[in-house]
């Protein structure tokens, strides 16, 4: 059975196309080098689709694809119903609070988060039973705090450079981000020996 | 003229077929009202799932709603004698938002619901039934089991004991994540690794699953519930499709209500749960002690784009 699996454009789905090649699961021709966003090779039993990394769990989930490569703050955003197989351990980083370094927080009112994880930082602050006032960003978060548009951030912080350039610490970690193998769970269900097969060798390839 | 069933959508071919298996098993129809008052699914909110219910006034002032679902109903109006369990099939709308919660959706669901005193039997018989009609959907089909008391107990036996924790590994098992169970249940990697083994790893082939969850079945609840599988196992397996019947754990939803053995049903076509059922005695608590509750629904509106008519596919 073809096992078709959706990877991220760009350098993490560059990465696992990698990975997978090295555990026998080529696409007969260079993903890299080409405009094409589907590749097949049937002897091998796989079919890749590149997509745009956010909606590589949403191809999962809707049965387009049987299995993906997202990073853990796409899947905790999106809440998307399906498998975590296996955390591939590359792409870390870790999914922050951040403000100024002098910033003290004022709780009379609702704490201001700048944000591109509405979800996330709704979760987090629900958990901690502070009220918060959601401002949903699509980039250069950092600059919110500055402007003073927002107390504080939730966002991806990867080694702190940006954040220290422009005075920003991070005052709380969420959780820790790196890539995840997930699957369909119908797909799953009818293709178990295929991708377990598939999650066991890149589990050798990565660990 | 005689009536040509190739242009009937699935569907509706689904519910006359599977109509004629619940009555010949002794099952009657059962018409509910379209709306309840608001308190009983308020009153419920847990067994919803976190689901907004679509509420408006009623002539009375009573707040009314459009039902979210169909097992509350019957169990609050339905008369239970205690010789006399109630035996009903239906077919019905309900009302729900998506998981977003951002739109109301009708759903169109047809199920069937055994409640009454003692009974065991018949919970056993009600998953036959589960799985007899996927036969009659489509016999690519997985027909997953679960246990909730089992998978209770073996995390509760893990160290797992706050209810956020408990909901954090349960998340865990439900989405086959063996990495995180350590850090969401905030036990050893050797315990999280326990029971990954136990309830994520490994093939769903349901005498090799049962077989290793019995090695670290320790507790009387998850001996018990261990036994129950094994049942329920004979019994399915006497049917032709015990090789379609897996014991998968990660099919856990609405945690707080089912307290005994679950279960979901797949076909390869739909690429979500078109069925979805198990035991929920607690829903009856209120009644007294003694009394077994099980039910499943069907979700019909999932099926007719997947399964077009025979002149839907000559076009």
């Amino acid at each position: 059975m073809t096992v078709s699996i959706a990877l991220p454009k760009g350098r993490l789905g560059s990465k696992v196309y990698k990975l997978l090649e090295q555990c026998g699961y080529t696409a007969r021709e260079s993903i890299d080098d080409s405009r094409k966003l589907v590749f097949e090779n049937e002897e091998r039993g796989v079919r890749y689709f590149l997509v745009k990394p956010s909606d590589v769990a949403i191809y999962v989930e809707y049965g387009a694809a049987d299995l993906g490569v997202a990073g853990k703050d796409i899947l905790a955003e999106s809440g998307a119903d399906v498998y975590e197989l296996l955390d591939l351990g590359f792409g870390k980083c870790r999914m922050c609070v951040a403000a100024k370094e002098d910033y003290k927080e004022d709780t009379s009112r609702p704490v201001v988060v700048a944000t591109k994880f509405p979800n996330v930082a709704r979760e987090y602050y629900s958990s901690t039973g502070r009220d918060i006032e959601v401002i949903k960003l699509s980039g250069s978060i950092e600059l919110a705090p500055i402007l003073g548009m927002s107390d504080v951030i939730v966002d991806i912080v990867e080694t702190g450079t940006t954040l220290r350039e422009n005075r920003l610490e991070v005052k709380e970690e969420i959780f820790p981000i790196s890539a995840r193998l997930i699957a369909n769970k119908v797909a799953y269900k009818f293709k178990e020996k295929e991708i377990n097969e598939i999650a066991e060798k890149l589990s050798g390839v990565t660990v | 003229m005689p009536i040509d069933f190739s242009t009937l959508p699935k569907d509706e071919l689904t519910f006359l077929k599977l109509r004629a298996l619940y009555e010949a098993a002794g099952y009657s129809p059962y018409k509910m009202r379209r709306f309840e008052e608001y308190s009983l699914y308020l009153d419920n909110s847990s067994f919803l799932g976190g689901s907004s219910v679509l509420t408006f006034q009623g002539p009375g002032g009573k707040l009314l709603a459009l039902k979210p679902d169909v097992t509350l109903g019957i169990a609050k109006n339905a008369r239970i004698e205690d010789d006399k369990p109630v035996k009903v099939y239906y077919r019905e709308s309900v009302y729900r938002t998506d998981r977003g919660g951002t739109e109301f959706r009708e759903i169109n669901q047809m199920g069937l619901e055994y409640m009454g005193k003692g009974g065991d039997g018949e919970a056993l018989a009600i998953c036959e039934l589960a799985l007899r009609s996927l036969v009659e959907i489509d016999e690519k089909f997985v027909f997953a089991v679960s246990h909730m008391g089992l998978v209770s107990a073996l995390v509760e036996e893990a160290g797992v004991t706050s209810t956020a924790r408990k909901k954090a590994v349960m998340d865990c098992i439900r989405s086959r994540n063996a990495h995180d169970i350590a850090a969401a249940g905030g036990i050893s990697a050797a315990a999280a690794q326990q029971l990954a083994d136990a309830l994520v790893r490994g093939d769903t082939a349901f005498p090799a699953a049962l077989g290793r969850v019995s090695k670290v079945a320790r507790s009387e609840a998850a001996r018990f519930a261990v036994e129950e599988l094994g049942a329920l196992y004979d019994r399915l397996s006497a049917t032709r499709y015990g090789n379609n019947v897996r014991l998968d754990f990660s099919i856990l939803n609405a945690v707080d209500y089912y307290n005994g053995v679950i279960f979901q049903g797949f076909v390869e076509r739909v690429p979500k749960a078109i069925l979805s059922g198990g035991r929920y005695d607690g829903l009856l608590a209120k009644r007294g002690e003694g009394y077994v509750a099980t039910g499943f629904a069907l979700y019909l509106d999932e099926l007719n784009a997947c399964y077009p008519t025979a002149r839907e596919v000559e076009k």
